[in-house]
């Protein structure tokens, strides 16, 4: 009798303890890998891509080289060159952007799709996408009287990319460039159209900053030096701050693979950062 | 004395009935109140702008038996618009360690079931996030529906007693105190 008294009682207890309801997870699935931290690094296109109903702003600057020493406090004092750019996500998987780098005057328009993107279940390993770009060179030419066309220059990307465990992460871009016109002072045969692979790569070292590379170590053209740029990433609220070392002071793509001077190797190097900031398209309802 | 016992026997035999009837009605009758699609606003603010985390995945539950008062978010749904802005949400809050923000509580005042004018209602219990908890009073205001009620509240956290560091924008530090609102319809159980 007593046992039934003392289940009773228990089962009374375990009735108001029970009041208190079992926590269940909303989000099964881990969240995709992020691959990189912005949209681009120093001037390459990373598979990342401005999501859809956000616009993002980005100033990149680029300083002198650090060669002329004390002088010019390693090339703090001249030859700034900045890219300004807007880019708007217009739907899930694509994205449209414009910008404008201060040397020659180039305008870009740009746009990215990244139909394959990689996820956490392994389903899918790499993500995979395109970018193109055509810049026009506005800069006046005294020597000549260009027409819209010939100003005109291109750009293409396949992006290939995987994120190597929770650190690394490696993108290949093969890529084709073209130039309607090319200048040539000792009258040598120019490669209008260039074939190339860039190469960027991203160790994360937290979830806020990380470190990265971009190069082009495939290149068709002979003639051309290959771009390098280091850069140590930031990232907080909305904001994506890139402090970078680089070989040249050109902010598209075109131009660093086909109009890249100096070599990063030899000591040309230029110090630069870039601010990226994101914005709300649309307010929550 | 065989007499006696089965007296005896008998009172337990009723004693146990009683418990009984006393304690299976507590299921039957239980007057719950539940939803798992609730909205919840996390409001922070930097000096001249403020932005808000939105869910509409909060689950509630309101148990008139015991006037008890349980909601709980999954704090990874929380959706300010701007993705990178939610991962810092995110690691802010440290979500993959602590994936819940949670109030369980009393009803300090009565709910009138039949009254169907909104009715300003105060609750007291404890309130968890970032893996601390605290023992908050919350007011709300609850409209009594058809086999439904509808319950908006708010109130305001400050982040550090919660051991929460505010993330900073630009070097501008995020305004130590947050506000929480909650609007959500409970259907009857």
């Amino acid at each position: 009798m007593k046992s039934i008294f003392f289940t009773l009682l228990l089962l009374l207890i375990v009735e108001s303890t029970q009041a208190q309801m079992e926590r269940k997870r909303s989000i099964e699935n881990l969240p995709n890998p992020e691959l990189f931290l912005s949209t681009s690094l120093v001037t390459a296109q990373t598979v990342n891509i401005v999501p859809k109903g956000e616009i993002q702003s980005a100033i990149s600057h680029s300083f002198g080289s650090i060669r002329s020493g004390w002088g010019d406090l390693f090339g703090l004092d001249n030859n700034a060159a900045v890219h300004l750019g807007l880019d708007v996500g217009i739907a899930q998987n694509f994205s449209l952007g414009i910008g404008r780098t201060s040397v020659d005057d180039v305008f870009d328009l740009r746009f990215k799709w990244m139909p394959y993107r990689q996820n956490s279940s392994n389903s899918r390993p790499v993500s995979v996408g395109f970018y193109l770009n055509t810049a026009l060179e506005t800069l006046e030419e005294r020597r000549f009287n260009y027409s819209f066309t010939e100003r005109l220059s291109y750009h293409s990307s396949l992006m290939v990319a995987r994120q190597f465990g929770r650190k690394i992460t490696l993108q290949l871009s093969p890529s084709l460039s073209h130039f309607n016109t090319l200048l040539s002072q000792d009258n040598n045969s120019l490669q209008h159209t260039v074939f190339s692979t860039l190469f960027l790569g991203r160790l994360k070292i937290n979830e806020r900053n990380s470190l990265s590379f971009e190069t082009v170590p495939i290149l068709s053209d002979p003639e051309a030096i290959h771009h390098w740029a280091f850069s140590y990433e930031i990232e907080t609220g909305g904001h994506v701050f890139q402090l970078f070392l680089q070989s040249g002071y050109l902010f598209t793509e075109q131009y660093i693979i086909k109009q890249t001077s100096d070599s990063f190797w030899d000591g040309d190097i230029r110090l630069g950062f870039a601010i990226h900031r994101v914005f709300q398209l649309k307010k929550n309802k | 004395m065989k007499v006696l016992k089965t007296i005896k026997s008998s009172a337990s035999w009723y004693l146990a009935w009683v418990i009984i009837l006393v304690c299976l009605p507590i299921p039957l009758l239980a007057q719950s109140y539940y939803a798992e699609n609730g909205t919840a606003n996390f409001t922070s603010s930097v000096p001249l702008y403020e932005f808000t985390g939105t869910s509409k995945q909060l689950t509630g539950l309101i148990n008139f038996t015991d006037n008890s008062v349980d909601f709980y978010l999954d704090l990874e749904t929380l959706d300010s618009g701007i993705k990178k802005r939610d991962k810092d949400m995110r690691l802010t809050l440290e979500t993959k360690k602590f994936p819940f923000a949670e109030f369980y509580g009393s009803l300090l005042d009565s709910v009138d079931l039949i009254n169907l004018n909104p009715q300003m209602i105060r609750t007291r219990g404890n309130f968890s996030i970032h893996g601390v908890t605290r023992e908050i009073d919350v007011e709300g205001e609850i409209t009594v529906e058809q086999n439904a009620l509808y319950l908006r509240a708010s109130w305001k956290i400050r982040l550090e007693d919660f051991y929460i560091v505010p993330p900073s924008l630009l070097l501008v530090k995020v305004d130590q105190i947050q506000k929480i609102s909650i609007d959500i319809r409970l259907e009857k159980q």
